[in-house]
């Protein structure tokens, strides 16, 4: 009992995730790269703190805004190719690319449904949906435990919280739970809300 | 959570599994009812097929259980329960049990689909639990009866060693007359398998197999067994069968006296089938059909009104059937429960090898490109080696491609005999009698297809069944052959497969047709048309001559949703009909649409490609030819007007754009740079030369059709026909309407796939 009490409160106190910056900038960025692999390699061998309840979540920003995803939900990121638009397609859906020969739909979590002007990166999207998310940048990958994850509550919310609105009076919701992150509170992506858009 | 693959690998088993359990018992129907025609029929003896069904649901139970589907397990757990009754000669097998019995079983697929795809309601739960209860409440037989084992030579330990079902078996062949023979044999261990196999059916073939004990062997290295064998055959027969395996075989029973009693009783129970159909020689004597004329009286009016208690209420479904409830999800039913398709082990290899010798030509051109790096001054011989290899390395990775295209394809028999089964229940719920002859099953085509074509397939059938054949006194009337016959068949013809329905029904009255047509405005009455354009009528939204609404046909979608599922398939139909005679409905569907000939077309800076099945021409335009405002533009194409449409706009990539200086000069004379129709398989691109050079100031276009409208729809530019591999866009991709795929290109720029059909819907254009 008095063990599971501490660990609760630990929770409650603020941010204990463990940080770093990968290198996902520069030339290696133009390579797939396997955000799992990252992950373990940064936690190293011996993490003997090693927490089953954790989870490692990417970080990403996208119309400067803060986002994040589950690693084991993500496939790599690549630099996003040439996207061609869907005609008629919902808010946030950008389009289609060919990535290493597989067709993937381009979602912009900002739900912006131009195409971007600047280069940007894609983060595949784990699983069959055949998802890609745009990214002006892919920030880092942090280390959080369950009970450091809140619940995106029903009802009105603000936007930044649901992860994304469309405008007019349709909201669209892409994450269920956030984690508060240096005072803000950073929606999580979540898979399913993205493949019912 | 069960991972997805091997719930897909569980479903796809399933499938199978239902498949087999509803034709078992839709066979052990037909045994209930024998004034059906058997002579096709009934591979196998009841209790065989009996315990083929105990042994389905079992397994389905088994898989429900590991799909995590609890309420589909309890149930099919209740449903094996009843099984087991009826395979231990607990409960009475008759019509209505065989009635029940199919019910049960088109519920529990109906339920396991439902679950699968999570829109199974409680009220289903609900009918078929009740419909269980039914089954479970029928009275039992509580007698004892051993008498029947006493009466066989076995020990105490042997005796022991039988299962209930084994007792149960032993006692049914005693009381039908049959003798009993224990068959002594010996296998060597290492050909067990085969010859174990081989004698059970030789012995299944004569009589029945009930059991086999562990017996004693002379040999070291062999197994032994005592095979326990009933049948009505001569004893010398039997030592024929056994000789080849140099068994033993002795006699154990029953005596003479217990045979006599057991024929007396065995006419006593009704319509029990003889098992021994088709067996070795000449009957024994008592052993089959001899007693029944005598005893027939004493058969009728003993036993069957305490079998048979309410015989009238067993006609009629207790509880409403799947065909009531759950109509809006029969069709659902028709689908297979797996987006996966089985692959032979041949297959693979075929593509194993081919790609083993893609890797040898690979290795083999990095080899020379190593060589012409050294000596950049290469001679003739290396040039003509590099050009064969890379030749060859190209032909590899086509043939590669279109083996791992075959994969997607499967046979059209599943949907055919699930569309049979379905037909033939309905035939049976409107008091017609059909037969359903089935051919060409074996014909393959894309999984995807095979699965979009089930609802249209059944569709037609039902069309056929309520509308077209006739009540059997009216085909007796009409000098027909009472029962009516229904025809399913498929054949490919080039790339496309061919299916089609025929009846021999009553056919279409063209004049109602006709009459109906302009009663709704469907053609004004100066419209000439030929009976083929009279019978496409029926497609029409809204279309229907039925003069009263049946409770199959009328309900629910016509046939315009058959036209729109084929033409979005990129099919066709074509019907004719006979009146008095028969309706023919052909549905012609390219066999792949994975890998299609497409035209690739420009708009918007974008490429796109479209699938030359849905284009019935390209033509260049003259701006000047095109009347009317922005929006409702139209040209002159074969004769009269028709609508013309930017894709850009129909893609939402922006307005209209001006089309020329058209609007102005209306009523102009029209003429067109027409650039030739395009077939399916054309190679190559439109030459723009064909239009006298003019084409500069002239706007591509190409011409489709809507259901049995045309319409024109202007791109920037034409690109190039080819063979593309259409990919799928994934979970989100299926829900985008007018896009069915999209194709890597040169460049790695991605071209949509086009549904132009669905793009027009979704614009809301009326064309």
């Amino acid at each position: 009992m008095p063990d599971i009490q501490g660990a609760a409160s630990q929770g409650g106190d603020g941010l204990s995730q463990r940080k770093s910056q990968p290198n996902l900038e520069g030339s290696r960025a133009n390579l797939p790269l396997s955000l799992e692999a990252l992950s373990l390699t940064l936690e190293g061998p011996d993490a003997d703190d090693y927490d089953p309840g954790a989870v490692s979540i990417l970080t990403f920003v996208r119309g400067n805004r803060t986002f994040g995803i589950e690693v084991s939900n993500t496939d790599g990121v690549v630099e996003c190719p040439r996207i061609t638009p869907l005609p008629i397609a919902p808010d946030g859906v950008v389009g289609v690319v060919s990535v290493r020969g597989r067709i993937t739909i381009v979602i912009d979590a900002a739900m912006e449904s131009a195409r971007p002007e600047t280069k940007v990166k894609l983060i595949l999207a784990r699983g069959e949906g055949q998802m890609g998310l745009l990214a002006d940048q892919v920030q880092s990958v942090i280390s959080l435990r369950s009970e450091e994850l809140e619940k995106v509550p029903q009802g009105r919310v603000s936007r930044r919280l649901l992860g994304a609105a469309a405008g007019g009076a349709k909201t669209v919701r892409l994450a269920k739970v956030y984690f508060k992150y240096g005072g803000r509170k950073v929606p999580i992506v979540d898979l399913d809300l993205l493949l019912s858009l | 959570m069960v991972d997805k693959a091997v719930l897909n690998e569980y479903l796809s088993e399933s499938d199978q599994l239902l498949d087999s359990l509803l034709a078992d018992l839709e066979q052990l129907a037909s045994w209930a009812t024998p004034d059906l025609s058997r002579s096709e029929k009934s591979t196998g003896t009841p209790p065989e097929l009996i315990n083929r069904i105990f042994r389905s649901v079992h397994s389905l139970k088994g898989l429900s259980g590991m799909m995590g589907m609890t309420s589909v397990k309890s149930l099919a757990h209740e449903f094996e329960n009843v099984l087991d009754d009826l395979r231990l000669g607990k409960l009475a097998f008759d019509e209505k049990v065989a009635g029940l019995l199919r019910e049960s079983g088109e519920w529990l697929a109906t339920l396991l689909g439902a679950t699968a795809r999570g829109s199974a309601s409680d009220e289903d739960f609900d009918a078929f639990r009740r419909l269980l209860k039914v089954l479970a409440e029928l009275p039992r037989a509580s007698r004892k009866r051993s008498g029947g084992l006493d009466s066989i030579k076995l020990s105490d330990k042997e005796r022991s060693l039988l299962t209930p079902y084994e007792e149960h078996r032993i006692i049914a062949n005693v009381e039908a007359g049959r003798s009993l023979y224990e068959i002594r044999v010996e296998f060597r261990i290492d050909e067990l398998d085969s010859s174990f196999r081989s004698l059970a059916e030789k012995l299944g073939a004569a009589g029945e197999l009930i059991s086999s004990l562990p017996g004693s062997a002379a040999q070291p290295d062999a197994i032994g067994f005592k095979l326990i064998f009933a049948t009505g055959t001569r004893e010398s027969d039997v030592q024929d069968l056994a000789r080849s395996s140099r068994g033993k075989v002795e006699k154990i029973g029953p005596s003479l006296r217990r045979r006599a009693e057991a024929a007396l009783k065995r006419t006593g129970r009704r319509r029990k089938p003889a098992s021994d159909r088709g067996g070795l020689g000449a009957a024994s004597p008592g052993s089959t059909s001899d007693a029944h004329g005598e005893f027939k009286s004493f058969n009728e009016s003993s036993d069957d009104g305490t079998s048979l208690p309410d015989r009238a209420e067993g006609e009629k479904s207790i509880v409403a059937s799947p065909a009531g409830v759950a109509q809006s999800t029969e069709q659902e039913f028709l689908q297979p429960l797996s987006a996966g398709v089985r692959i032979d082990l041949t297959q693979i290899d075929e593509i194993s090898s081919l790609a083993h010798e893609l890797n040898i030509e690979a290795q083999r051109l990095s080899a020379m490109a190593g060589r012409v790096v050294q000596q950049p001054d290469i001679g003739a011989r290396e040039r003509f080696d590099l050009k064969q290899s890379s030749r060859r390395l190209e032909r590899n990775f086509l043939e590669l491609e279109e083996r791992l295209v075959e994969l997607r394809m499967v046979s059209l028999g599943q949907t055919f005999s699930r569309a049979a089964r379905l037909v033939e229940r309905l035939a049976r719920d409107l008091d017609k009698k059909v037969a359903v002859e089935i051919a060409g099953g074996g014909t393959q085509v894309d999984k995807m297809i095979v699965d979009r074509l089930s609802g249209p397939i059944y569709h037609v059938l039902r069309n056929a069944i309520d509308h077209g054949v006739e009540p059997q006194e009216e085909r007796l009337k009409m000098g027909k052959p009472p029962v009516g016959k229904i025809r399913l068949d498929a054949s490919l013809e080039g790339t496309q497969a061919i299916i089609s329905i025929s009846d021999d029904g009553r056919g279409i009255d063209h004049d109602l047709v006709l009459r109906r047509a302009l009663e709704i405005g469907a053609v004004s009455p100066d419209e000439e048309m030929t009976r083929e354009q009279i019978l496409r009528l029926i497609l029409r939204p809204g279309f229907s001559t039925a003069t009263e609404v049946s409770e199959v046909s009328g309900r629910g979608v016509g046939l315009d949703a058959v036209e729109r599922a084929i033409y979005e398939l990129a099919g066709e139909i074509r019907i004719s009909s006979d009146p008095g005679k028969g309706t023919r409905f052909e549905l012609s569907v390219p066999t792949t649409l994975v890998m299609i000939s497409a035209f690739i077309v420009t708009a918007a800076e974008y490429r796109y490609a479209i699938n030359v099945g849905h284009i019935i021409e390209l033509l260049y335009m003259n701006p000047s030819n095109i009347v009317g405002p922005d929006g409702k533009r139209r040209i002159q194409w074969r004769g009269s007007g028709i609508p013309l449409i930017e894709l850009k706009y129909l893609l939402g990539l922006g307005g209209a754009r001006r089309l020329g200086t058209a609007g102005r000069q209306a009523g102009e004379a029209f003429g067109r740079g027409r650039i030739g129709l395009l077939r399916r398989r054309d190679e190559g691109s439109p030459n723009a030369a064909d239009t006298g050079g003019a084409a500069a100031d002239r706007i591509p276009a190409l011409i489709t059709r809507v259901a049995d409208r045309t319409v024109a729809i202007a791109v920037e530019r034409f690109d190039s026909q080819r063979e593309i591999i259409v990919k799928s866009l994934g979970g989100l991709g299926r829900k985008l309407k007018g896009v069915v795929g999209a194709v890597d290109l040169e460049g790695g720029d991605v071209a949509l796939v086009l549904d132009l059909a669905g793009l027009l819907m979704l614009r809301s254009i009326r064309v």
